[in-house]
């Protein structure tokens, strides 16, 4: 049985130190969401939606844009809880858990957010963004460790981005900024990576370096990793299993296939502006 | 005029630039503007409640303000449908429908509530000018120790990916604000503080390229804004809180001015890259 991840680090209330799986068959898994709805404004965003994923996988959620994979991948986060259902992650049900626990929990969670998701006025370096990670579990100290310094030129290092450091983060490439959110994550040592459409908005040459760092990074970190996306062909060669949205409800959650990513490539090039053959989106056929 | 007074008058302006300066930064960059609005305006309805109820004047101004600020703060990371923007005006609307019924309640006291409003450089005593300098101080190292959790909180727009709880120094900040804000109700008004709260932040965010220029220039702004406006008031024998206000605009137009000037055609920009 999975204890919550909780119950061995910071101090936690009696009530959920330790939040047990209540059915059997989702214990050994690292996630498992179980029936979960999630409705907002009488709408339902994603309708029962069931997933379970082990330890070590590399789960790919496609699905057509306002499918619910966002959504999805808040609730993986413990940053939305579920309308109905119930999400349980690293071992503690979400829902279960108090204010102060969801942010316990987050910190072995790193997230990748869409790109349009920070402030553009602040001029934080892509060290400062980096630096971020490992505030993971703060709550009034600020100030980074010596081995903290030294991880974050490693990282950097890594990830071929030290001569980016001292930059304003809003000045670089759209795939620089994603390589710099994905060595934010991984500055707090996460046990999940959740990443939501990290090539989108790229020109083809950066998603295909990212989909290979992306690669890189399941093999030489222990990690398990869901990736969001609507372009069939931004994923990763690692990536075992697939899951369909569509709707707000799961489709199709199975083994990686190429013939049901061919279909689905056919049905979004379909779907989509013409424009975006070529993989990446097409921003001059934007209306701004 | 004795140096003792105008030494006072100075250490405020300086106290209140470097105060107002850093966490200006922090309010601009969260765009909650109007939240230190509100923060202002509550801090001026409990000076003027503290009138009528003869209770202490700073320490309700400061209670009310505080409480304005972290019921705001605690709405900007709940589920409640209006905008911080909206709810920040609903605070604001009331505590100013509480501070001009008292004002307007008062008749023969009404003189020195209006100092409330604008401020008045007269008011300010030796223990109110430590007082903020004090603060000023506080905040430098607040800033000092716990920057980079805030710098994560303006950088972030949606709350995902932040890896801790905001709440401790979102309190923190809160508590500090407040406590600025009642500070300076005499120095600048409660009606015009606001203002030195956002102007000197917003021109730094004009040019600065990294957090540390973006704090010291903040906060330099901050200051020349306080003592030059001092010095204004004082040369010309004007209101001290408008002054200060009105020199702390000008540093902003300054600061926007080359923005202005190197504008191109947005279109014509991206058709040509």
């Amino acid at each position: 049985m999975r204890a919550c991840v909780l119950s061995g680090s910071s101090p936690v209330r009696s009530r959920t130190s330790i939040v047990p799986a209540t059915s059997g068959e989702k214990q050994s898994y690292i996630i498992a969401v179980t029936a979960a709805s999630v409705v907002s404004g009488g709408r339902a965003i994603l309708s029962n939606v069931s997933l379970h994923i082990a330890s070590g996988e590399f789960v790919a959620v496609l699905g057509p844009n306002g499918a619910g994979k966002t959504t999805l991948l808040r609730l993986l986060a413990a940053s939305l809880l579920p309308t109905n259902g119930e999400v349980s992650v690293l071992g503690c049900v979400t829902d279960q858990l108090d204010t102060s626990q969801r942010y316990q929990l987050r910190r072995h969670i790193g997230v990748v957010p869409q790109r349009s998701l920070h402030n553009p006025l602040v001029p934080l370096t892509a060290g400062d963004v980096i630096a971020t990670g490992f505030l993971a579990g703060r709550r009034l100290w600020g100030q980074l460790a010596k081995s903290d310094s030294a991880r974050l030129v490693a990282l950097a290092e890594h990830f071929e981005i030290s001569h980016l450091l001292d930059r304003p983060y809003r000045v670089l490439s759209g795939g620089e900024q994603q390589k710099v959110q994905l060595a934010r994550a991984l500055a707090q040592d996460p046990a999940i990576l959740l990443l939501d459409e990290p090539t989108s908005g790229l020109d083809t040459a950066w998603q295909r370096r990212l989909v290979e760092l992306i690669e890189n990074i399941y093999h030489t970190k222990t990690l398990t990793i869901v990736m969001t996306t609507h372009h069939p062909h931004h994923l990763p060669p690692s990536c075992g299993r697939l899951v369909y949205l569509e709707g707000g409800a799961l489709t199709y959650n199975g083994p990686y296939d190429m013939d049901i990513l061919q279909e689905w490539d056919d049905r979004f090039a379909r779907e989509e502006s013409p424009c975006n053959d070529d993989g990446g989106e097409c921003l001059w056929a934007r209306p701004w | 005029m004795g140096a003792s007074m105008v030494a006072t008058w100075l250490l405020a302006a300086l106290g209140s630039g470097v105060a107002c300066g850093l966490l200006g930064v922090y309010l601009v960059g969260l765009e909650l503007s109007f939240l230190g609005i509100a923060m202002a305006h509550a801090a001026l309805a409990g000076a003027v409640v503290a009138h009528f109820l003869h209770l202490p004047v700073e320490l309700t101004a400061g209670a009310a303000s505080w409480a304005v600020g972290l019921a705001l703060a605690r709405l900007a990371y709940s589920s409640a449908r209006s905008s911080l923007g909206a709810l920040s005006s609903i605070f604001l609307s009331l505590s100013m429908g509480i501070a001009f019924l008292g004002i307007g309640m008062a008749q023969g006291e009404a003189t020195m509530l209006q100092g409330l409003l604008w401020g008045n450089i007269l008011f300010v005593r030796p223990w109110q000018a430590g007082a903020l300098l004090l603060i000023a101080l506080a905040v430098a190292v607040f800033i000092a120790l716990s920057g980079r959790l805030l710098d994560a909180l303006i950088f972030a727009r949606r709350n995902e990916a932040q890896p801790f709880d905001p709440r401790y120094v979102m309190v923190a900040f809160m508590t500090l604000a407040s406590l600025t804000i009642t500070l300076n109700i005499n120095f600048v008004g409660g009606l015009l503080i606001y203002a030195l709260l956002t102007n000197p932040a917003a021109a730094a965010y004009e040019f600065a390229e990294n957090m540390t220029a973006l704090r010291l220039w903040s906060m330099l702004l901050g200051v020349l804004a306080t003592c030059g406006g001092l010095a204004i008031s004082w040369w010309f024998d004007l209101p001290t809180g408008a002054c200060v206000v009105i020199l702390s605009a000008l540093i902003y137009s300054l600061a926007l001015l080359p923005r202005l000037r190197s504008q191109r055609c947005p279109v014509r920009s991206a058709s040509q890259s």
